[in-house]
């Protein structure tokens, strides 16, 4: 069955996955491209600041490809009206397992993608002594940004519009205490923010070091 | 569903979008959260950074000394004006973290008082500072005498008087050091500790200064490291502190640096030959023109030199010794630098590479707790939706 929901998931997003897959493989090659045509001559600080400037690429689109992955997952049932879902003779956490697992089985050629170019990139070009490729770190922190995000999205998305409902009056609330708080304290700091920010929130993902390259 | 939570929802719904449509702009918001945000922790790791540094010069203070290094005055002409008080407590601060703090013994005294218009805060209509003047007086270790005038009228508040503030403090240590010393540092020295911040900068210089010297002490050669301080008299630079693929490197920094500047047509061609490669011939005439890249050939980069300079001043050593080294003339750096650190050189230069590889920018392999925390959050939410309730509309 999970075979079956892949491919039917796969066919709505394939277009997509290639594209999204294509520019996880070109990401890492344009983060070095300030090496290619110089050999031994090419200057290290160029070589940091092209990596740098393409750093905040990495969890974009690692953003991108979990919520293109997860908001997809349920079209089909969607467009069904759930028909083929309930019609089925398994538990519904069966069939929402099945389908998180087939979001997860079509991360991974965007991971395979990324992980591959930017190995292969980084063993083909010679980088000044002081700079070091991080191919592996850089390929991990990508699977887990777009994990989370994916899960996040997922969840939301499995969901009722109801249960939707309530999560946008929970932000909703959240929002205007957090702005309350400012009012009333005069300050710009923002508690909301500091938790969003903070290192063990979901959304610290997406901060950090995104560089292929380093010192 | 019944027609009253039904109609709950879309209410919450409409109200959601209005929300959000009313919102003005929501990344304007967030940029603006983040950089308060930003600001906040800044100022915090700023005020326990002067903790730190107010605690290392009270342990200095522990050792008797009756010499007088540095008096402050700020002269105000209205003691009721807060920006007075701001501004010498600002001072007050900066004494107390420069790598030339007062004297043990010498409380540094800031008055605020009335000197007949030394300063001047000029109101515009809207009761705001439109303008900050006023008199910095510094009292040298000789007796001399340094009257300073500040008048910024760019920016009224209160940071740009501090920065004028900071600004003629420093200016004026400065100016009180060795002329050698100072020109051996190059930079403009900067006369506080180096911060966490700092030290990883100097180490992000040291890694990408394109000589062999600075390549050298940063794999922890200290011969290197004395040549890339610059430290060592080298009869042919550009030799010995390049190879061929260097002097490129620096060939191309020109061409990028003088992009848009009015170049002779030999002086271009000599530029674009060095940076184009396979000619190292142009590279050494493009090094050796004063009018062109004489003036880049550097064994390390400046601000390592800075950077040693603070971290020599930062022991406990005996502050008068610490003085004495800062100002007296005739000195070697080496001698100046271990006299400030009360350490023999070789032992000072083998801590600071110590201390600037371990304030080395981390590698970014994520660490465990990132792999931990991502798992956690991926399962948490993996759950939550096996609970999907999708079909139920």
């Amino acid at each position: 069955m999970l075979n079956v929901i892949v491919r039917e998931h796969l066919r709505r997003v394939g277009p997509l996955l290639i594209a999204l897959a294509a520019i996880a493989a070109a990401l890492p090659v344009l983060s070095v491209r300030a090496v290619f045509g110089h050999g031994l001559a090419v200057d290290s600080m160029r070589v940091l600041s092209t990596a740098a400037g393409m750093s905040p690429y990495f969890p974009l689109l690692a953003f991108i490809i979990g919520l293109a992955i997860a908001m997809t997952a349920w079209n089909a049932d969607h467009d069904g009206g759930h028909v083929y879902a309930l019609s089925l003779p398994i538990p519904r956490w069966h069939y929402a397992l099945l389908r998180l697992g087939a979001g997860l089985l079509l991360l991974v050629p965007a991971f395979t993608a990324l992980a591959l170019s930017a190995t292969i990139v980084t063993a083909a070009v010679e980088l000044p002594p002081s700079i070091h490729a991080y191919p592996l770190a850089l390929t991990i922190r990508f699977c887990a940004t777009t994990l989370v995000t994916f899960s996040l999205f997922f969840s939301i998305a499995a969901g009722s519009k109801k249960s939707a409902a309530w999560g946008l009056l929970a932000i909703f609330i959240v929002l205007i205490a957090d702005s309350l708080y400012q009012a009333s304290t005069g300050s710009s700091y923002s508690p909301l923010f500091d938790v969003l920010l903070a290192s063990r929130s979901p959304f610290s993902f997406f901060f950090g070091q995104w560089s292929l390259v380093d010192v | 569903m019944s027609e009253a939570p039904r109609f709950l929802t879309r209410a919450l719904l409409m109200a959601a979008a209005v929300v959000v449509l009313l919102t003005p702009d929501l990344g304007a918001q967030a940029a603006t959260q983040y950089d308060a945000l930003r600001d906040y922790w800044g100022a915090r790791n700023r005020a326990q950074s002067a903790k730190l540094n107010q605690l290392r010069f009270a342990a200095d203070s522990a050792i008797t000394d009756t010499t007088r290094a540095l008096r402050f005055e700020v002269l105000s002409s209205s003691s009721d004006v807060p920006i007075a008080a701001e501004l010498a407590h600002v001072a007050d601060s900066l004494v107390r973290t420069t790598w030339m703090p007062p004297l043990p013994g010498v409380r540094p005294r800031f008055s605020v008082h009335r000197p007949a218009g030394d300063l001047a805060l000029d109101e515009s209509p809207l009761q705001q500072p439109s303008s900050v003047r006023l008199v910095l007086s510094v009292y040298e270790p000789d007796g001399g005498r340094t009257e300073l005038m500040l008048l910024d009228s760019r920016n009224p508040a209160i940071g740009a008087a501090r920065t004028a503030v900071r600004r003629s403090v420093i200016e004026a240590l400065v100016d009180s050091l060795d002329p050698a010393f100072r020109a051996w540092l190059a930079d403009r020295p900067v006369a506080e500790l180096p911060s966490p911040g700092q030290w990883r900068d100097g180490w992000l210089e040291l890694a990408t200064y394109p000589s062999l010297p600075a390549r050298g002490c940063l794999v922890g050669e200290f011969r290197a490291c004395e040549a890339a301080l610059a430290l060592v008299s080298e009869p042919n630079p550009l030799k010995a502190w390049y190879d061929p693929a260097l002097r490129q490197v620096l060939g191309a920094r020109g061409v990028q640096g003088w992009r848009g500047e009015r170049l002779t047509e030999p002086q271009r061609l000599t530029v674009e030959a060095c940076a184009g490669g396979h000619d190292d011939g142009a590279c050494l005439r493009f090094l050796s023109d004063t009018a062109l890249g004489a003036n880049s050939v550097e064994p390390g980069p400046h601000a390592l030199r800075s950077l040693l300079v603070r971290f020599a001043f930062s022991f406990p050593a005996d502050s008068a010794a610490r003085a004495r080294a800062a100002y007296a003339p005739g000195l070697t750096v080496q001698d100046r630098l271990s006299r400030a650190s009360g350490l023999p050189f070789d032992e000072l230069l083998r801590r600071f590479h110590q201390q600037l590889s371990a304030r080395r920018p981390p590698p970014s392999a994520p660490s465990g707790a990132l792999l931990w925390t991502s798992s956690i959050w991926c399962l948490a939410f993996g759950a939550l939706s096996l609970r999907s309730t999708r079909w139920r509309g």
